[in-house]
């Protein structure tokens, strides 16, 4: 090997290493600052707040699944009233997973709806409300029961 | 049953009805634990398909696939005893020293400690907009009757058109309720969380895995003399950078995605999945197990989320294209090979773009709410790119990071990344570009209001794109750390150990080591 080859090489051999140093340091670097921030994430949803408003929005949903399941039973086609998208969604949340639905609004046993009440009784201010398409006992609207909750609207609305 | 109970049991469940396929498509590796629930799941999404398509019950779907799925995996081990996980021989290319042995299973150690202390956010009891009104409440629509089904998934009154998505996360959900008894959103999410922590630690294994073959291939070209250690210190540079640096994965990745990550929405699924489908199909060095690992990962994601459909099908295609291309190069250097090689690639694509175009197919044919998607106009799309690109840029700050790290290893160091065995970079930044140009061509081309679309999204949208940014950061740690002693073994290179078979993707009849000549030196494909 000749003297200029056998230097390249070595120029290539340091340039190899000094440039593997810095590029594992940068990247460390970089990986650690995040990983940290990731770790600051990761103990925020354990705070008190963050504990506090889950719980809230559980025993919310509960409650609205009580008192719907107090007014119809699991074979009766439901459709949830559509009128306003805010309540339409806490119904569905609370009984989407368990009511048997139906395929049009005129064709279900049942309608539910939610509506605004002051004092006991309510689940943060509401009530589930069910329209029967025939008269129960003659009844053809009935106030669902069984569970209430303290509060006003729907609680903190989780992340997105 | 409680919830820690019923959670048990439904990962056993999943775990279970997946443990066969992935043994039979990855072998028995540190990763096969969390892949079986994850092939579980898979199971369970299928068995949701051909439930709402044909017609029964979704539980005998389920039940009769994984059976199915057994079954077959048993006939194939009966044809083919070489290809049994236990039939592997001494000295074969799976073996490697103790030391390094022990470094899998402390990477893998390191990676289930992180998990764990990140999954005690699971103490919160939040369960998620989303899993509560549509991934959750559809688990339940999974176990009534198909009438019912056809019914819930077709009724203008419910509205929402997010329910003809993709149904993994639901159908994981709907078996832990059947086989637990136990119908509360909180298992629901514990389940999914689980399920979304197994798709990272596949992903952050690999790091382990790549950095672990690295140091073995730097160190078995070293002298003899250094040989002797049971493991040589300046070529184990890159396993403890390795194990480094998944474990800090870990955190990064629960950092992008909580609080996502444990309160039941699909995005961290998809986005982890297809991620781990990048690494180890893109970025590792390839070979069947990991093709297997690919398969597996890649139906998660295109089973989890609509975002993950695109991603999955054009992942498929890069990561056949990439197989196609190893196998044309190791075919110019053996010209006795098949003269079908490249059959095998493509069935493979075609088969998991079937699967992963399954359930979209089924959605269309019985009419769910939600299938028309319109278009906005041409002359729209520059606005909505610009808004675009502007809801991205905070969550993508990775590739200030990244893109520089990239191009100086490029350039500097490539000679280092070839002697690695990992794929050339290019492969990785094609992977993340396809899952970032998958969800911002969706927020260009549709209709809805751009502002308040991506206000709500933009965060789990760019889950992927940013968790992969990072991987291909830890990809370079690992290659720059061994850098020094690939600088020291160029001063005493041995030609005759350039080009060592991979310690475990080597086929299991290749010898560990043998004289190769200068001229077949694999390309860093």
């Amino acid at each position: 090997m000749n003297r200029k080859s056998w230097e390249r090489r070595r120029a290539s051999r340091t340039t190899i290493t000094v440039a593997g140093i810095i590029v594992a340091v940068a990247a460390v670097v970089g990986l650690g600052t995040q990983a940290v921030s990731g770790a600051r994430t990761v103990n925020a949803q354990r705070q008190t707040t963050t504990v506090r408003n889950a719980t809230i929005d559980d025993e919310y949903y509960q409650c609205l699944d009580i008192q719907a399941r107090s007014l119809i039973s699991s074979n009766q086609s439901v459709a949830i009233d559509t009128a306003n998208l805010g309540d339409f969604i806490s119904l569905l949340k609370s009984i989407g997973s368990w009511a048997t639905f139906a395929g049009t609004s005129s064709g279900a046993d049942v309608r539910l709806s939610l509506r605004a009440i002051s004092g006991p009784g309510g689940c943060r201010g509401s009530v589930v409300v069910a329209d029967f398409a025939v008269p129960l006992h003659g009844v053809t609207q009935q106030v669902g029961t069984g569970a209430s909750m303290p509060g006003h609207g729907p609680p903190p609305a989780p992340p997105l | 049953m409680t919830t820690v109970s019923a959670t048990i049991v439904a990962m056993v469940v999943l775990s279970a009805a997946g443990l066969l396929p992935t043994l039979a498509v990855v072998g028995l590796r540190w990763i096969t634990f969390p892949l079986a629930p994850l092939a579980g799941a898979v199971i369970a999404a299928l068995a949701a398909t051909g439930f709402v398509a044909v017609g029964g019950t979704f539980m005998v779907w389920f039940v009769s696939l994984a059976a199915v799925v057994a079954g077959v995996t048993a006939l194939a081990w009966r044809k083919w005893p070489n290809r049994r996980p236990w039939a592997v021989e001494p000295g074969s290319g799976m073996s490697s020293p103790t030391g390094y042995r022990l470094f899998g299973a402390l990477g893998a150690l390191g990676i289930v400690a992180a998990c764990a202390w990140c999954l005690r956010d699971l103490s919160t009891p939040t369960v998620g907009f989303d899993a509560r009104a549509l991934w959750l409440t559809r688990s339940g629509w999974f176990l009534h009757s198909h009438q019912q089904v056809l019914t819930t998934l077709r009724a203008p009154t419910l509205v929402l058109g997010q329910s003809a998505y993709p149904p993994l996360v639901s159908a994981a959900g709907a078996v832990a309720w059947s086989v637990t008894g136990n119908h509360t959103l909180r298992l629901g999410v514990v389940v999914v969380a689980l399920l979304n922590t197994c798709a990272l630690a596949t992903a952050a294994f690999a790091i382990v895995e790549f950095a672990r073959r690295f140091s073995w291939r730097l160190s078995a070209s070293e002298p003899r003399s250094h040989q002797r250690d049971p493991i040589n210190l300046a070529a184990a540079a890159p396993m403890v950078a390795g194990l480094v640096a998944a474990v800090l994965l870990i955190f990064i990745s629960f950092g992008i995605t909580e609080p996502f990550m444990t309160n039941g929405y699909a995005d961290p699924i998809w986005s982890l999945a297809a991620l781990g489908a990048v690494v180890y199909g893109l970025q590792m060095s390839g070979g069947q197990s990991e093709y297997g690992v690919v398969a597996i990962l890649v139906l998660t994601a295109g089973m989890a989320k609509n975002e993950g459909v695109v991603t999955a099908a054009v992942l498929i295609v890069l990561i056949a294209l990439r197989q196609l291309s190893i196998q044309f190069a190791d075919r110019a250097n053996h010209p006795e090979s098949r003269r079908w090689w490249w059959r095998g690639p493509i069935a493979v694509a075609v088969a998991e773009l079937a699967a992963v175009g399954a359930w979209p197919v089924v959605m269309r044919a019985i009419g769910a709410r939600g299938q028309s998607s319109p278009l906005s106009t041409p002359s729209q799309w520059v606005s909505r790119a610009r808004s675009t690109y502007d809801g991205f840029v905070p969550y993508l700050h990775v590739l200030l990071w990244a893109v520089p790290i990239a191009v100086v290893g490029g350039l500097l160091l490539s000679r280092v990344r070839s002697r690695s065995r990992a794929a050339n970079d290019w492969w990785g930044w094609a992977g993340l570009a396809s899952g970032l140009l998958a969800v911002a061509g969706a927020l260009i081309v549709g209709t809805s209001a751009i502002e308040p679309w991506l206000a709500t999204t933009v965060h789990r949208v760019t889950e992927f794109p940013a968790l992969t940014g990072w991987w291909i950061v830890a990809m370079w740690v690992v290659v720059a750390s061994g850098a020094p002693a690939e600088a020291a073994r160029q001063r005493t290179a041995r030609p005759d150990r350039e080009d060592l078979p991979d310690p475990v993707t080597a086929p299991v009849t290749a010898p560990v080591a043998g004289p190769a000549p200068d001229s077949v030196r694999v390309p860093s494909v």
